[in-house]
Protein backbone atom coordinates (compact mmCIF):
# COMPACT_ATOMS: atom_id res chain seq x y z
CA UNK A 1 0.00 0.00 0.00
CA UNK A 2 2.69 2.17 0.86
CA UNK A 3 4.40 1.89 -2.53
CA UNK A 4 1.41 2.29 -4.22
CA UNK A 5 0.60 5.72 -2.11
CA UNK A 6 4.48 6.26 -3.52
CA UNK A 7 3.97 6.00 -7.04
CA UNK A 8 0.01 7.33 -7.62
CA UNK A 9 1.27 10.55 -8.00
CA UNK A 10 3.56 9.48 -10.95
CA UNK A 11 0.73 7.60 -12.18
CA UNK A 12 -1.63 10.27 -12.27
CA UNK A 13 0.96 12.08 -13.50
CA UNK A 14 1.47 10.02 -16.37
CA UNK A 15 -1.96 10.07 -17.16
CA UNK A 16 -2.35 13.97 -17.07
CA UNK A 17 0.99 13.95 -19.73
CA UNK A 18 -0.57 11.19 -21.85
CA UNK A 19 -4.02 13.33 -21.79
CA UNK A 20 -2.54 16.13 -22.90
CA UNK A 21 -0.21 14.32 -25.36
CA UNK A 22 -3.82 13.31 -26.98
CA UNK A 23 -5.00 16.88 -27.33
CA UNK A 24 -4.49 18.98 -30.39
CA UNK A 25 -5.69 21.60 -31.96
CA UNK A 26 -6.38 22.85 -35.77
CA UNK A 27 -4.06 24.57 -38.16
CA UNK A 28 -5.54 28.25 -39.29
CA UNK A 29 -7.34 28.57 -42.63
CA UNK A 30 -9.78 25.75 -42.24
CA UNK A 31 -12.50 25.78 -44.72
CA UNK A 32 -15.49 22.40 -44.67
CA UNK A 33 -17.24 21.89 -47.39
CA UNK A 34 -20.43 19.29 -48.35
CA UNK A 35 -22.74 17.32 -46.73
CA UNK A 36 -25.30 14.52 -46.71
CA UNK A 37 -26.71 14.16 -49.52
CA UNK A 38 -27.14 13.12 -53.96
CA UNK A 39 -26.55 17.20 -55.07
CA UNK A 40 -23.58 18.54 -56.67
CA UNK A 41 -21.01 19.40 -53.90
CA UNK A 42 -22.71 16.96 -51.55
CA UNK A 43 -21.67 13.73 -50.35
CA UNK A 44 -22.37 10.43 -49.17
CA UNK A 45 -19.57 8.81 -47.81
CA UNK A 46 -16.51 10.81 -49.42
CA UNK A 47 -14.02 7.88 -48.78
CA UNK A 48 -10.95 9.31 -50.62
CA UNK A 49 -9.42 12.87 -51.97
CA UNK A 50 -6.74 13.70 -54.50
CA UNK A 51 -5.82 16.81 -55.74
CA UNK A 52 -4.33 17.17 -59.59
CA UNK A 53 -1.46 19.76 -60.66
CA UNK A 54 -4.14 22.60 -60.98
CA UNK A 55 -5.15 22.39 -57.61
CA UNK A 56 -8.88 20.57 -58.66
CA UNK A 57 -9.93 18.44 -55.72
CA UNK A 58 -11.34 15.02 -56.89
CA UNK A 59 -13.49 12.95 -54.19
CA UNK A 60 -14.75 9.39 -54.65
CA UNK A 61 -18.81 9.53 -53.09
CA UNK A 62 -19.05 6.18 -52.44
CA UNK A 63 -23.03 5.82 -51.90
CA UNK A 64 -23.32 8.37 -54.46
CA UNK A 65 -21.60 5.70 -57.17
CA UNK A 66 -19.69 9.28 -58.59
CA UNK A 67 -16.35 11.17 -58.68
CA UNK A 68 -16.79 14.65 -57.81
CA UNK A 69 -14.30 17.32 -58.93
CA UNK A 70 -14.35 20.52 -57.29
CA UNK A 71 -12.20 23.72 -57.45
CA UNK A 72 -9.85 24.22 -54.68
CA UNK A 73 -12.37 26.27 -52.80
CA UNK A 74 -15.18 23.44 -52.78
CA UNK A 75 -16.97 24.76 -55.44
CA UNK A 76 -18.71 21.81 -57.89
CA UNK A 77 -17.37 21.20 -61.29
CA UNK A 78 -18.47 17.76 -62.77
CA UNK A 79 -19.20 14.60 -61.54
CA UNK A 80 -18.54 11.69 -63.41
CA UNK A 81 -18.47 7.70 -63.18
CA UNK A 82 -21.79 7.52 -62.68
CA UNK A 83 -22.15 4.30 -65.19
CA UNK A 84 -19.02 2.67 -63.97
CA UNK A 85 -18.97 2.13 -60.56
CA UNK A 86 -20.10 -0.17 -57.90
CA UNK A 87 -18.14 1.22 -55.08
CA UNK A 88 -15.56 3.88 -56.06
CA UNK A 89 -12.74 3.42 -53.24
CA UNK A 90 -9.23 5.10 -54.04
CA UNK A 91 -8.59 7.64 -56.11
CA UNK A 92 -5.20 9.20 -58.00
CA UNK A 93 -3.55 11.75 -59.77
CA UNK A 94 -1.77 10.38 -62.37
CA UNK A 95 1.40 13.07 -63.62
CA UNK A 96 -0.31 13.90 -66.47
CA UNK A 97 -3.35 14.64 -64.15
CA UNK A 98 -5.57 11.93 -65.41
CA UNK A 99 -7.73 10.46 -62.73
CA UNK A 100 -7.61 7.06 -61.31
CA UNK A 101 -10.20 4.93 -59.95
CA UNK A 102 -10.48 1.80 -57.91
CA UNK A 103 -13.60 -0.12 -57.76
CA UNK A 104 -13.78 -2.07 -54.55
CA UNK A 105 -16.66 -4.24 -55.22
CA UNK A 106 -15.90 -4.61 -59.31
CA UNK A 107 -12.28 -5.12 -58.23
CA UNK A 108 -11.84 -3.27 -61.19
CA UNK A 109 -9.37 -0.12 -62.00
CA UNK A 110 -10.40 2.95 -64.32
CA UNK A 111 -8.79 5.82 -65.49
CA UNK A 112 -10.71 8.84 -66.50
CA UNK A 113 -9.40 12.09 -68.07
CA UNK A 114 -9.20 14.99 -66.28
CA UNK A 115 -13.36 15.77 -68.29
CA UNK A 116 -14.16 12.75 -66.07
CA UNK A 117 -14.17 10.82 -69.92
CA UNK A 118 -13.31 7.20 -69.59
CA UNK A 119 -9.93 6.25 -70.72
CA UNK A 120 -9.43 3.16 -70.41
CA UNK A 121 -10.33 0.15 -66.99
CA UNK A 122 -8.50 -3.11 -66.56
CA UNK A 123 -8.58 -5.53 -63.49
CA UNK A 124 -10.55 -8.69 -62.49
CA UNK A 125 -11.63 -10.83 -58.94
CA UNK A 126 -9.46 -13.56 -58.78
CA UNK A 127 -6.10 -14.21 -56.56
CA UNK A 128 -3.47 -14.79 -58.78
CA UNK A 129 -0.65 -11.78 -59.33
CA UNK A 130 -1.85 -9.04 -61.59
CA UNK A 131 -5.80 -9.77 -59.84
CA UNK A 132 -7.76 -8.16 -57.19
CA UNK A 133 -9.83 -8.56 -53.88
CA UNK A 134 -11.56 -5.60 -53.33
CA UNK A 135 -8.58 -2.49 -54.63
CA UNK A 136 -9.02 0.04 -52.13
CA UNK A 137 -7.09 2.78 -53.08
CA UNK A 138 -4.03 3.88 -56.10
CA UNK A 139 -1.30 5.82 -56.54
CA UNK A 140 0.45 7.05 -59.82
CA UNK A 141 4.53 7.48 -59.68
CA UNK A 142 6.40 10.26 -62.02
CA UNK A 143 6.51 7.74 -64.97
CA UNK A 144 3.37 7.07 -64.99
CA UNK A 145 3.65 3.38 -62.80
CA UNK A 146 0.42 2.85 -60.96
CA UNK A 147 0.53 1.24 -57.65
CA UNK A 148 -2.64 -0.37 -56.08
CA UNK A 149 -3.67 -1.59 -52.44
CA UNK A 150 -5.15 -4.81 -53.14
CA UNK A 151 -6.76 -4.83 -49.55
CA UNK A 152 -8.11 -8.66 -48.72
CA UNK A 153 -4.84 -9.79 -50.80
CA UNK A 154 -2.76 -8.13 -48.33
CA UNK A 155 -0.67 -6.67 -50.81
CA UNK A 156 0.55 -3.82 -52.76
CA UNK A 157 0.55 -4.34 -57.04
CA UNK A 158 2.49 -2.36 -59.26
CA UNK A 159 1.29 -2.26 -63.13
CA UNK A 160 2.21 -0.23 -66.10
CA UNK A 161 0.24 2.31 -67.21
CA UNK A 162 -2.39 -0.43 -69.41
CA UNK A 163 -2.41 -2.89 -66.53
CA UNK A 164 0.48 -4.89 -67.10
CA UNK A 165 1.86 -6.40 -63.78
CA UNK A 166 5.58 -5.48 -62.78
CA UNK A 167 5.52 -6.59 -59.40
CA UNK A 168 3.86 -7.45 -56.60
CA UNK A 169 4.52 -7.60 -52.97
CA UNK A 170 3.40 -8.52 -49.50
CA UNK A 171 1.81 -11.05 -47.59
CA UNK A 172 -0.95 -11.06 -44.94
CA UNK A 173 1.19 -10.84 -41.65
CA UNK A 174 -1.34 -9.62 -38.61
CA UNK A 175 1.15 -7.74 -35.93
CA UNK A 176 0.17 -8.87 -31.69
CA UNK A 177 -1.99 -5.70 -30.65
CA UNK A 178 0.10 -5.71 -27.36
CA UNK A 179 3.31 -5.37 -29.44
CA UNK A 180 2.21 -2.98 -31.75
CA UNK A 181 1.19 -0.48 -28.45
CA UNK A 182 4.63 -1.74 -27.26
CA UNK A 183 6.37 -1.67 -30.15
CA UNK A 184 9.16 1.84 -29.09
CA UNK A 185 10.46 -1.41 -26.07
CA UNK A 186 10.50 -3.94 -28.91
CA UNK A 187 10.00 -4.12 -33.04
CA UNK A 188 6.70 -5.32 -33.79
CA UNK A 189 7.57 -7.36 -36.66
CA UNK A 190 6.07 -8.08 -40.10
CA UNK A 191 8.22 -6.28 -41.77
CA UNK A 192 6.98 -6.05 -45.64
CA UNK A 193 3.54 -7.90 -44.57
CA UNK A 194 0.14 -5.91 -44.22
CA UNK A 195 -3.03 -6.77 -42.18
CA UNK A 196 -5.62 -5.04 -44.19
CA UNK A 197 -3.67 -1.82 -45.84
CA UNK A 198 -5.74 1.05 -46.55
CA UNK A 199 -4.11 3.68 -48.61
CA UNK A 200 -1.00 4.26 -50.61
CA UNK A 201 0.97 7.55 -51.60
CA UNK A 202 4.32 8.46 -53.55
CA UNK A 203 6.96 10.72 -52.51
CA UNK A 204 9.04 12.74 -54.73
CA UNK A 205 11.56 10.85 -54.23
CA UNK A 206 9.40 7.66 -55.40
CA UNK A 207 9.56 5.85 -51.45
CA UNK A 208 6.12 3.75 -51.73
CA UNK A 209 4.05 4.62 -48.30
CA UNK A 210 1.43 2.02 -47.61
CA UNK A 211 -0.94 2.68 -44.63
CA UNK A 212 -1.06 -0.90 -43.01
CA UNK A 213 -4.49 -0.17 -41.54
CA UNK A 214 -5.45 -2.80 -38.94
CA UNK A 215 -1.58 -2.70 -37.66
CA UNK A 216 -2.18 0.78 -37.17
CA UNK A 217 1.15 1.80 -38.78
CA UNK A 218 2.73 3.10 -41.99
CA UNK A 219 5.46 1.21 -43.92
CA UNK A 220 7.78 3.03 -46.24
CA UNK A 221 8.97 1.06 -49.62
CA UNK A 222 11.33 1.76 -52.15
CA UNK A 223 9.65 2.19 -55.80
CA UNK A 224 10.59 -1.86 -56.42
CA UNK A 225 8.95 -3.02 -53.14
CA UNK A 226 12.24 -3.05 -50.91
CA UNK A 227 10.84 -2.47 -47.37
CA UNK A 228 12.55 0.45 -45.75
CA UNK A 229 11.18 1.08 -42.20
CA UNK A 230 7.46 1.79 -40.13
CA UNK A 231 6.50 4.16 -37.51
CA UNK A 232 3.46 4.21 -35.49
CA UNK A 233 1.78 1.55 -33.55
CA UNK A 234 -1.43 1.33 -31.74
CA UNK A 235 -2.45 3.85 -29.36
CA UNK A 236 -4.03 7.01 -28.71
CA UNK A 237 -1.03 9.52 -28.24
CA UNK A 238 1.21 11.76 -30.96
CA UNK A 239 2.69 9.62 -33.35
CA UNK A 240 0.44 6.28 -33.00
CA UNK A 241 -2.52 5.25 -34.13
CA UNK A 242 -5.94 3.17 -34.24
CA UNK A 243 -6.52 2.28 -37.61
CA UNK A 244 -4.59 4.38 -40.06
CA UNK A 245 -5.92 5.49 -42.85
CA UNK A 246 -5.65 8.17 -45.90
CA UNK A 247 -2.11 8.98 -46.08
CA UNK A 248 -0.75 12.06 -48.70
CA UNK A 249 3.09 13.06 -48.84
CA UNK A 250 3.45 17.34 -48.97
CA UNK A 251 5.50 19.00 -51.36
CA UNK A 252 8.63 18.94 -48.51
CA UNK A 253 8.36 15.39 -48.14
CA UNK A 254 6.28 15.46 -45.00
CA UNK A 255 3.59 13.21 -44.56
CA UNK A 256 -0.05 13.76 -43.52
CA UNK A 257 -1.91 10.46 -42.14
CA UNK A 258 -5.25 10.23 -41.27
CA UNK A 259 -5.77 8.31 -37.68
CA UNK A 260 -9.32 7.18 -38.08
CA UNK A 261 -10.79 5.89 -34.91
CA UNK A 262 -8.51 8.73 -32.97
CA UNK A 263 -10.62 11.04 -35.47
CA UNK A 264 -7.74 13.40 -36.45
CA UNK A 265 -4.85 14.02 -38.89
CA UNK A 266 -1.06 13.67 -38.22
CA UNK A 267 1.85 15.30 -39.72
CA UNK A 268 4.94 13.41 -39.73
CA UNK A 269 8.47 14.48 -41.67
CA UNK A 270 9.64 12.23 -43.95
CA UNK A 271 11.48 9.75 -41.50
CA UNK A 272 7.76 9.42 -39.33
CA UNK A 273 8.88 11.70 -36.61
CA UNK A 274 5.62 13.47 -35.52
CA UNK A 275 5.53 16.57 -36.27
CA UNK A 276 2.38 18.05 -35.07
CA UNK A 277 -1.82 16.61 -35.48
CA UNK A 278 -5.22 17.75 -34.98
CA UNK A 279 -8.96 16.80 -35.08
CA UNK A 280 -10.82 16.48 -31.10
CA UNK A 281 -12.82 13.51 -30.53
CA UNK A 282 -15.58 12.23 -33.36
CA UNK A 283 -17.65 15.69 -33.62
CA UNK A 284 -19.14 17.30 -36.18
CA UNK A 285 -18.02 20.68 -35.95
CA UNK A 286 -15.56 22.29 -38.25
CA UNK A 287 -11.71 20.98 -37.53
CA UNK A 288 -13.28 17.79 -36.12
CA UNK A 289 -13.35 14.89 -38.11
CA UNK A 290 -15.62 11.04 -37.64
CA UNK A 291 -13.51 8.73 -39.03
CA UNK A 292 -11.39 10.50 -41.73
CA UNK A 293 -10.29 8.15 -44.58
CA UNK A 294 -8.69 9.87 -47.33
CA UNK A 295 -6.17 12.94 -47.22
CA UNK A 296 -4.32 15.21 -49.95
CA UNK A 297 -1.70 17.68 -50.38
CA UNK A 298 -2.42 20.38 -52.53
CA UNK A 299 -0.96 23.68 -54.06
CA UNK A 300 -0.22 26.16 -51.05
CA UNK A 301 0.41 23.18 -48.46
CA UNK A 302 -2.95 22.82 -48.75
CA UNK A 303 -4.30 20.04 -46.70
CA UNK A 304 -7.56 17.99 -47.99
CA UNK A 305 -9.38 15.71 -45.64
CA UNK A 306 -11.73 12.81 -46.39
CA UNK A 307 -14.38 13.41 -43.20
CA UNK A 308 -15.71 10.30 -43.91
CA UNK A 309 -18.92 9.84 -41.43
CA UNK A 310 -19.51 13.71 -41.30
CA UNK A 311 -20.08 13.10 -45.41
CA UNK A 312 -17.68 16.58 -45.99
CA UNK A 313 -14.44 17.53 -46.85
CA UNK A 314 -12.47 19.94 -44.92
CA UNK A 315 -9.21 21.78 -46.19
CA UNK A 316 -6.85 23.26 -44.08
CA UNK A 317 -4.39 25.67 -44.92
CA UNK A 318 -0.90 26.19 -42.71
CA UNK A 319 -0.60 29.07 -40.84
CA UNK A 320 2.33 31.51 -41.38
CA UNK A 321 4.03 29.52 -39.07
CA UNK A 322 3.31 26.37 -40.60
CA UNK A 323 1.71 22.99 -39.71
CA UNK A 324 4.59 22.23 -36.85
CA UNK A 325 3.62 25.74 -34.62
CA UNK A 326 -0.12 25.93 -35.40
CA UNK A 327 -0.94 24.32 -31.93
CA UNK B 1 -77.64 -17.80 -39.33
CA UNK B 2 -75.95 -20.82 -37.87
CA UNK B 3 -75.31 -21.89 -41.64
CA UNK B 4 -73.60 -18.59 -42.55
CA UNK B 5 -71.53 -19.45 -39.46
CA UNK B 6 -70.38 -22.56 -40.61
CA UNK B 7 -69.63 -21.09 -44.09
CA UNK B 8 -67.10 -18.49 -42.53
CA UNK B 9 -65.80 -21.27 -40.26
CA UNK B 10 -64.91 -23.01 -43.46
CA UNK B 11 -64.01 -20.50 -45.33
CA UNK B 12 -62.46 -17.88 -43.17
CA UNK B 13 -58.68 -19.74 -43.03
CA UNK B 14 -59.14 -20.45 -46.59
CA UNK B 15 -59.75 -16.93 -46.99
CA UNK B 16 -56.39 -16.21 -44.47
CA UNK B 17 -54.30 -18.89 -45.32
CA UNK B 18 -52.42 -17.19 -48.02
CA UNK B 19 -51.75 -13.88 -46.18
CA UNK B 20 -50.74 -16.06 -43.48
CA UNK B 21 -48.53 -17.76 -45.65
CA UNK B 22 -47.30 -13.84 -47.29
CA UNK B 23 -46.76 -12.71 -43.90
CA UNK B 24 -44.52 -15.91 -43.47
CA UNK B 25 -42.13 -15.21 -46.15
CA UNK B 26 -42.00 -11.53 -46.06
CA UNK B 27 -41.09 -12.21 -41.87
CA UNK B 28 -38.12 -14.26 -43.40
CA UNK B 29 -37.32 -11.64 -46.28
CA UNK B 30 -34.95 -10.11 -43.85
CA UNK B 31 -31.62 -11.47 -41.85
CA UNK B 32 -30.16 -9.72 -39.26
CA UNK B 33 -26.67 -10.33 -38.18
CA UNK B 34 -24.76 -9.53 -35.48
CA UNK B 35 -20.79 -8.90 -36.17
CA UNK B 36 -17.93 -8.49 -33.72
CA UNK B 37 -15.47 -6.03 -34.65
CA UNK B 38 -16.94 -3.91 -37.28
CA UNK B 39 -14.68 -0.93 -36.70
CA UNK B 40 -14.91 1.27 -39.92
CA UNK B 41 -15.42 1.28 -43.81
CA UNK B 42 -12.34 -0.62 -44.98
CA UNK B 43 -13.77 -3.58 -43.62
CA UNK B 44 -17.05 -2.52 -43.42
CA UNK B 45 -17.16 -2.27 -47.36
CA UNK B 46 -15.30 -6.09 -47.39
CA UNK B 47 -18.69 -7.22 -45.17
CA UNK B 48 -20.94 -5.92 -47.47
CA UNK B 49 -19.01 -7.20 -50.57
CA UNK B 50 -18.62 -10.04 -49.18
CA UNK B 51 -22.48 -10.62 -48.69
CA UNK B 52 -24.12 -9.32 -51.44
CA UNK B 53 -22.33 -12.48 -53.53
CA UNK B 54 -24.41 -14.66 -52.05
CA UNK B 55 -27.32 -15.98 -54.26
CA UNK B 56 -30.32 -14.58 -53.41
CA UNK B 57 -29.69 -11.38 -51.25
CA UNK B 58 -31.03 -8.35 -52.71
CA UNK B 59 -28.90 -5.24 -50.38
CA UNK B 60 -27.06 -5.05 -47.38
CA UNK B 61 -26.75 -2.20 -44.79
CA UNK B 62 -24.46 -2.22 -42.32
CA UNK B 63 -24.33 -0.82 -39.08
CA UNK B 64 -21.22 0.36 -37.91
CA UNK B 65 -21.83 1.48 -34.48
CA UNK B 66 -24.51 -1.59 -33.63
CA UNK B 67 -22.43 -4.28 -35.03
CA UNK B 68 -24.77 -5.49 -37.29
CA UNK B 69 -25.35 -5.95 -40.84
CA UNK B 70 -28.72 -5.98 -41.88
CA UNK B 71 -29.30 -8.48 -45.11
CA UNK B 72 -32.53 -8.06 -47.57
CA UNK B 73 -33.16 -11.14 -49.60
CA UNK B 74 -35.13 -11.24 -52.93
CA UNK B 75 -38.86 -12.29 -52.86
CA UNK B 76 -38.80 -15.95 -52.47
CA UNK B 77 -34.98 -16.21 -52.36
CA UNK B 78 -34.04 -19.16 -49.70
CA UNK B 79 -30.57 -18.56 -48.13
CA UNK B 80 -29.04 -20.45 -45.32
CA UNK B 81 -27.68 -19.02 -42.19
CA UNK B 82 -25.04 -21.07 -43.28
CA UNK B 83 -23.94 -19.00 -46.54
CA UNK B 84 -24.53 -15.72 -44.75
CA UNK B 85 -21.97 -17.17 -41.77
CA UNK B 86 -19.47 -18.18 -44.64
CA UNK B 87 -19.73 -15.25 -46.06
CA UNK B 88 -19.04 -13.17 -42.55
CA UNK B 89 -16.28 -15.52 -42.36
CA UNK B 90 -15.02 -14.72 -45.78
CA UNK B 91 -14.82 -10.89 -44.92
CA UNK B 92 -12.96 -11.45 -42.04
CA UNK B 93 -15.67 -11.78 -39.32
CA UNK B 94 -17.24 -13.86 -37.10
CA UNK B 95 -21.53 -13.92 -37.56
CA UNK B 96 -22.35 -13.97 -33.89
CA UNK B 97 -25.98 -14.79 -33.97
CA UNK B 98 -28.78 -14.27 -37.21
CA UNK B 99 -32.12 -13.38 -36.24
CA UNK B 100 -34.84 -13.25 -38.90
CA UNK B 101 -37.75 -10.91 -39.50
Amino acid sequence: MKVLRRFLPSLFGLLVIGLLAGCTSSPADMHVWGGLGDKPGQFNEPFDVAVDARGFVYVTDVRNRRVQKLTADGDFVLAFGQQQFEKPGGIGIGPDDTVWVTDYDLDRIFHFDPNGKLIASWGAAGDQPGEFASPVDVAVNAVGQVYVVDQYHHRIQQFTPDGQLIRTWGKQGKVNVVRSALNFLVSDGHAGEFYYPSRIAIGQDHRVYVSDAYNNRVQVFTANGRFLFSFGGMGIWNGRFRIASGIAVAADGSLFVADFYNNRIQHFDANGDFLNAWGTGGGSHPGQFSGPTGVATGRHGNVYIADWGNHRIQSFRPSGEGYRNSQ
Amino acid sequence: MRKYLHYSIVLLPLLLSPAIAFSAEAINQTAIIRVDGLSCPFCAYGLEKNLKQVPGVESVTIDMSAGKATVALKSGAKVDDALLTEAVKKAGFTARGITRQ
